[in-house]
């Protein structure tokens, strides 16, 4: 199968967390997947850029971009979520499940835990204050009895 | 999006919310104040969060609800979530939910 791809690139704000989660879910829809699995890369896609909206711009007024670059080849789904905002500091800190840096803000914690329990592969590289970059794969398995 | 508080309602100290189709971070934040500001000048003693119309829910969900549960803790109130679906409630239990509110996956029991 041929490769696929797109990006994005939109304001880090919560009016946008719907138009760029359903983004993906149309972007995948040429692999053919099952109303689960979209729903999971949904939902890892919404943890991602939950992030970025929550943490990754604590203290910028403007110029907060978020960029998703999609790939899709050989029936997997390739995401990337980038920021370029205040990082990470310690990111298995911050992978731990129910780990929040904002308490008060009554965040679960549970972020990482569903990005990673939703998808095939996650790894998160982080600079502090050059931003943060999550990468994740999925296999979608109804696009293996497919040819192209 | 401030039709999500037309779903909200009070009767006999209960307050009952029909939940969206989908519950992100955007949906949570409307729902955390109004919910705050209803807990705390009606003296609910519980909440119904009503699933029945919802397919998706994120972490930001669970964080709105743990958050609720904290304050219904200071009343000695409770939580139920009713209508679940089954994603959404196995998305509880990884989070725990399941030990402090109760989650019916059909009717109301």
């Amino acid at each position: 199968m041929k490769k696929d791809q797109m990006k994005l690139i939109f304001e880090a704000s919560s009016s946008n967390e719907a138009f760029a989660r359903i983004s993906v879910a149309a972007f995948m829809t040429r692999l053919n997947p099952t109303v689960e699995e979209v729903a999971d890369v949904k939902t890892a896609v919404s943890e991602a850029v939950t992030n970025c909206i929550i943490h990754a711009y604590e203290g910028y007024e403007r110029d907060r971009p978020v960029e998703i670059c999609c790939t899709v080849q050989d029936g997997e789904i390739e995401v990337q979520i980038r920021d370029f905002g205040v990082g990470i500091e310690d990111v298995a800190l911050a992978m731990e499940p129910l780990y929040t840096s904002k308490p008060q803000l009554e965040r679960s914690g549970m972020g990482f835990a569903f990005m990673e329990a939703f998808m095939d592969a996650l790894e998160v590289e982080s600079k502090p204050k050059e931003g943060t970059c999550v990468r994740m794969k999925k296999k979608i398995r109804a696009s293996q009895t497919k040819g192209d | 999006m401030n039709e999500i508080l037309e779903d909200i309602s009070v009767r006999n100290r209960t307050l009952s919310v029909l939940l969206p189709a989908e519950i992100d971070e955007q949906v949570s934040s409307i729902l955390r104040m109004e919910l705050d500001r209803q807990i705390s000048t009606k003296r609910i003693e519980r909440i119904v969060f009503d699933f029945a119309r919802t397919e998706w829910m994120d972490s930001s969900g669970l964080g709105m609800i743990l958050g609720r549960f904290k304050k219904m803790q200071f009343v000695k109130g409770c939580i139920r979530a009713i209508h679940v679906n089954q994603r959404i409630a196995s998305v509880m239990r990884m989070a725990g939910l399941h030990k402090i509110i109760s989650i019916n996956e059909g009717e109301e029991a």
